[in-house]
């Protein structure tokens, strides 16, 4: 009779191991799983990368580029074709609407509250949004951004300040929303 | 008889509160992972991954300014300062 009870004793003792073999395995996996949910937000990197290679784009050794004045005057085409005389492509296949914003503001040296030239390419509403950010940290998760400042001279050695402001928003693949 | 049965009661009690334990640590770790992710521990160890390259390359633009500085270099205090303003405003 004892030898009976020892063995449903021992019955339950292995299903109660399977349920403990279990638990532990789901335990595991949940740990895994929530260090690795959440994502790395780069856009800060992404941003500053995109700061610098529009700034490459506009200054060669401390000269604005061929193409970008001629003259006097600004060129209008390189303002209209800025995206690809830079060379940039900001589609991406998982979103709709461009993630990325560039925008370069040029200022004379005289008078430096008056934008004499401008260049933009991708989507301008993240530039609104950034503002906003700068203002206050509201919008951080959406977009993340850069400002830069720089000095360049043109060809006949006129001086230029220039402002880049560089934002990503891509916040569905950096931030958990 | 009597010592049969209290020997049983001690076996399930040390069943009960070992099951307790693991849960108890399994949701400690679970909440420590959360934790560990949240508190920036990924970003940071991405950030010593890549420590040697500096991704916030204000050097850039300052390297930029100083070839245009080669090129003409009057105005040279208006000019850094209006630089060092955006820096002031970051910070």
């Amino acid at each position: 009779m004892s030898w009976l009870k020892s063995k449903k004793a021992s019955h339950v003792l292995s299903v109660y191991w399977f349920v403990i073999l279990i638990l532990v395995a789901i335990g595991i996996y949940a740990m895994i799983s929530t260090y690795y949910s959440y994502p790395t937000d780069v856009r800060q990197w992404e941003a500053n990368v995109l700061a610098n290679k529009a700034m490459d784009c506009v200054s060669k050794n401390g000269v604005l580029v061929e193409g970008l004045k001629s003259g006097k005057e600004f060129e209008k085409d390189f303002q209209e074709n800025f995206d690809e005389r830079c060379g940039f492509n900001f589609a991406d296949n998982n979103y709709d609407k461009t993630q990325y914003y560039v925008n370069i503001d040029f200022y004379e040296v005289s008078s430096l509250d008056k934008i004499v030239f401008n260049v933009y390419g991708g989507n301008p509403s993240w530039g609104g949004t950034y503002n906003e950010v700068q203002q206050e940290k509201t919008f951080e998760r959406i977009v993340q951004g850069t400002k830069k400042r720089f000095y360049v001279v043109d060809s006949e050695r006129n001086q230029y300040l220039a402002e880049v402001v560089s934002v990503v928003r891509k916040s569905e693949q950096n931030v958990k929303l | 008889m009597l010592n049969y049965k209290r020997a049983q009661i001690g076996q399930t009690m040390t069943w009960i509160v070992a099951t307790i334990i693991i849960v108890l640590s399994l949701t400690f770790f679970v909440y420590f992972a959360n934790m560990l992710a949240q508190g920036g521990a990924i970003k940071n160890a991405f950030s010593t991954a890549f420590s040697d390259v500096d991704f916030n390359l204000d050097e850039w633009s300052r390297a930029k300014t100083e070839l245009a500085f080669t090129r003409k270099t009057g105005n040279s205090e208006r000019i850094n300062k209006w630089i060092e303003k955006l820096k002031e405003k970051d910070e």
